[in-house]
């Protein structure tokens, strides 16, 4: 009976351990022929690592250019047929551009995201956004006050190097490391977020009380709406508090980010978005461009291309980094007169 | 460091390697003091300090009790500690606020600043069985211990250092000085202990305190339906909150070879509430009634002397668990309940109720004692209970799924209660509710290490 009891215990285990090494990789569940065209990762599965590792496995076997960013790149302020990758597809008259962009990904995040679920691109040509919301104060940058709402935080680094907004309790740097190198975790996650109606299985039954919990087990399609921009004459101008790429942990970061490519001998056009200065005082522009010029040449002395598009009208903006629909159809169709990025995408891959 | 968290697993995996490569039994008894130590420090660095004064204290007092023969006073030495220690970390704040309620009704304007001392977490246990202890050698009932590094290994013992089980000096000391060889049936059914209680608090638990913590926290916006719901949310809640951490401390001592004292017994299944007292939180119950009750004369000086020792018993008891006047509400609440369901059942009329209607009487009485332990205070329990019938019955919006859940549980205890669950003990089955609650806790529960209702006591 004793010998039984941990006989069957062992089996239990043995089990558990079984299936979460095999079902990941055996029944991924995620529904591939959906990565075509102007694709995007859906919003409300932004935290989906999985999902995203999965299609950026996809894009890798293919013979597109991943376009990798946050939500500029993303397109929050519009349809996935009207994004920057979406209009350069347009405007090349074929699919070649993926976008890989996800909503709220720092630089920090995604060099962890880049790190950690890695799509082992290699000789190939690979678009990254740089978005200089993440260095217009101390607090996007991380290096400002500790801060609890960091974006993505289980991607950033827990033990390596020590991030001044980012000072988690021991424990959630623990959970952080394990949760992300096992991958049962993240498929969980990812079958919580595309097939269930909620991360949270506890949290959805105190919102739907009276529903059948089968109910939890479907998903409705992403309901992510675009939400609208600010007005252009409601445009205030601020002053920005930048951090200069020479301090800029963000900045730091996305240099790791864009050397990782590299040295996996991929060809790398750095698109620095354009932000919106006519929301900015004069100073505040001035260090703007000064930082725009600084940028441009740290890129080009690492070997990395850069494509700064013309700023478009204010009309073409929907906040201090994002443009409208009508924006990225200004700067896309600006990207495809540079003549660096003509020689970038004709070089073979 | 919580029993149901990454830090603790990784934790015990080392302390059990080093611990399972030692074979000398005060190796082992080393090994787990020090794990103790690291365990209470990773808290805050300064608790070992708190402690390591308990044990010197406490080991002092008795070597000096057996040595001048001067027993009485090294007994009220020991006893002054431990009051004027909780007194200082857990009572400063509650006597600070209500003599300043005494200095505004008195009309001087003068008031006493906060102290604003932090409470350390387990000092209600440790103190208590450190105490139990010194009073047990006072009167013979047990040896003194002579190694100070025994009596620290277990006063700081790691399991139960937090919230228990209080265990007795006659018990666990002699377990602790020759460590018994752990066989595969400790290692079984410690890991089943630990598996089901990290189940019971993240599993149950922290679901129903949802719902409950909903409706405590603003009981004026919800009528009678949600009322009674989320009283009895609160009634599981607290069960397999504290519950589950009993049932992981004693798996964890179990994996280690030693055998923890039960701490409950299917509480809500009491016929009486002085069978409810010795089925909930039986080691605190039965030190208040082996160091309080029962030296005050229990119930051996006649009915007054025996509700005057109800009372305080219940009304310390109340107030062990926390430095607020609901807490000594509830013990008040349950003394009152307890007196007059011994007259009661001194009538003849009452011996023909049947068992079960009793059972589900006396755990209708529990759940609105609760009331007045999770409230804010005595004034928002009465709005509570008042509420509950004045205002009309609606259809709570408690979840179906914990409706169920609580249904489930409730009638597991009746089948427990009664024999019936026989099944739960057989090898296949524990072996299927490992993996049931495994899987379960890892594709529903969304990880969060929250802390225990206990620790704050």
């Amino acid at each position: 009976m004793i010998m039984k009891k941990l006989k069957y215990i062992s089996i239990a285990f043995s089990i558990l351990l079984l299936a979460a090494s095999v079902i990941p990789f055996a029944f991924p569940l995620t529904d591939t022929s959906l990565f075509t065209g102007n694709y995007r990762i859906p919003y409300s599965m932004g935290d989906d690592y999985f999902l995203y590792s999965r299609y950026s496995k996809h894009i890798e076997s293919g013979n597109t250019i991943p376009v990798i960013g946050d939500s500029v790149i993303w397109g929050h302020y519009t349809d996935s047929s009207h994004t920057l990758s979406a209009n350069l597809n347009n405007l090349s008259h074929e699919f070649k551009f993926s976008n890989m962009g996800l909503d709220g990904i720092h630089p920090a995040a995604m060099n962890g995201l880049m790190n950690l679920y890695p799509a082992g691109y290699k000789k190939r040509k690979i678009i990254v956004g740089i978005n200089l919301l993440w260095m217009s104060s101390p607090r996007h940058d991380l290096t400002g006050a500790v801060n609890s709402e960091i974006n993505h935080k289980s991607l950033l680094p827990q033990v390596s190097i020590s991030i001044p907004s980012y000072q988690p309790s021991f424990e959630e740097r623990l959970s952080s490391l394990i949760t992300r190198s096992v991958p049962v975790f993240t498929w969980i996650d990812h079958i919580r977020l595309t097939r269930f109606a909620e991360k949270s299985f506890y949290a959805w039954t105190m919102e739907n009380p009276h529903k059948n919990v089968i109910n939890y087990f479907s998903r409705d399609m992403d309901d992510f709406k675009t939400p609208p921009g600010i007005e252009p004459d409601k445009m205030q101008e601020q002053n920005i508090n930048w951090v200069t790429p020479d301090k800029s942990l963000q900045w730091k970061f996305m240099i790791e980010t864009l050397l990782y490519f590299k040295t996996r001998g991929n060809e790398i056009a750095a698109i620095i978005t354009p932000f919106n200065t006519y929301m900015m005082t004069g100073n505040s522009r001035e260090q703007y461009f000064s930082i725009l010029s600084e940028m441009k040449k740290i890129l080009r002395a690492n070997g990395i291309i850069p494509v700064i598009p013309s700023k478009p009208g204010k009309k073409y903006f929907a906040d201090s980094s994002h443009p409208t629909a009508e924006g990225y159809k200004l700067i896309a169709e600006d990207i495809m007169k540079n003549r660096e990025f003509i020689k970038f995408l004709k070089k073979p891959q | 460091m919580l029993f149901h968290s990454w830090s603790f697993i990784l934790f015990f995996i080392a302390v059990y390697a080093v611990f399972s490569a030692s074979g000398n039994p005060l190796w082992k008894r080393n090994i787990i003091l020090a794990a103790s130590y690291i365990f209470y420090g990773w808290w805050n660095p300064l608790y070992p300090l708190l402690i390591t004064w308990v044990i010197v204290f406490d080991f002092t007092s008795v070597f000096l009790m057996e040595r001048t023969g001067k027993k009485k006073l090294f007994l009220s030495l020991s006893l002054t500690d431990t009051i004027l220690a909780l007194c200082f970390f857990k009572y400063s704040g509650f006597i600070v606020t209500n003599l300043n309620s005494i200095l505004t009704a008195a009309g001087i304007e003068y008031s006493i600043p906060h102290p604003g001392i932090l409470l350390p977490v387990g000092i209600s246990f440790f103190l208590f069985l450190s105490l139990g202890n010194t009073i047990d050698c006072y009167y013979g009932r047990t040896e003194r211990e002579t190694s100070i590094i025994q009596y620290a290994s277990f006063v700081s013992f790691f399991p139960s250092l937090l919230a228990g089980p209080i265990e007795r000096g006659h018990h666990l000391m002699p377990l602790l000085k020759s460590w018994p060889e752990i066989t595969k049936n400790d290692i079984a059914e410690g890991i089943y202990l630990f598996t089901l209680g990290m189940f019971k608090k993240m599993a149950l638990a922290d679901y129903f305190a949802l719902y409950a913590n909903k409706i405590f926290g603003n009981p004026a916006q919800f009528n009678s339906g949600d009322l009674v719901a989320g009283a009895l949310a609160f009634t599981w809640q607290i069960y397999f909150d504290f519950s589950g951490y009993t049932d992981m401390a004693r798996g964890v001592a179990r994996m280690l070879g030693i055998n923890l004292v039960e701490n409950f017994n299917l509480p809500y299944m009491a016929r009486n509430t002085g069978d409810f007292w010795g089925r909930w939180h039986i080691s605190l119950s039965s030190w208040f009634r082996d160091y309080l009750y029962i030296p005050l004369g229990g119930n051996r000086k006649g009915e007054i002397m025996e509700t005057r020792n109800t009372f305080a018993t219940m009304l310390l008891s109340g107030l062990w668990h926390g430095a607020s006047w609901n807490y000594v509400l509830w013990g008040f609440v349950h003394a009152v309940i307890h007196t007059a369901g011994k007259k009661i059942g001194r009538i003849s009329l009452a011996g023909k109720v049947p068992l079960p209607v009793k059972r589900i009487l006396v755990f209708i009485l529990i759940i609105f004692t609760w009331i007045f332990f999770r409230s804010e205070n005595a004034g928002d329990a009465f709005m509570f209970i008042g509420r509950i019938f004045t205002t009309d019955f609606n259809t709570p919006q408690m979840p179906l799924y914990m409706a169920g859940l609580i249904t489930a549980c409730y009638i597991f205890q009746w089948l427990k209660e009664y024999g019936k669950t026989g099944f739960s003990d057989k090898p296949v089955f524990r072996g299927i509710s490992i993996l049931f609650m495994l899987t379960y806790i890892m594709v529903f529960i969304t990880y969060s290490s929250t802390e225990f209702i206990y620790f704050q006591f």
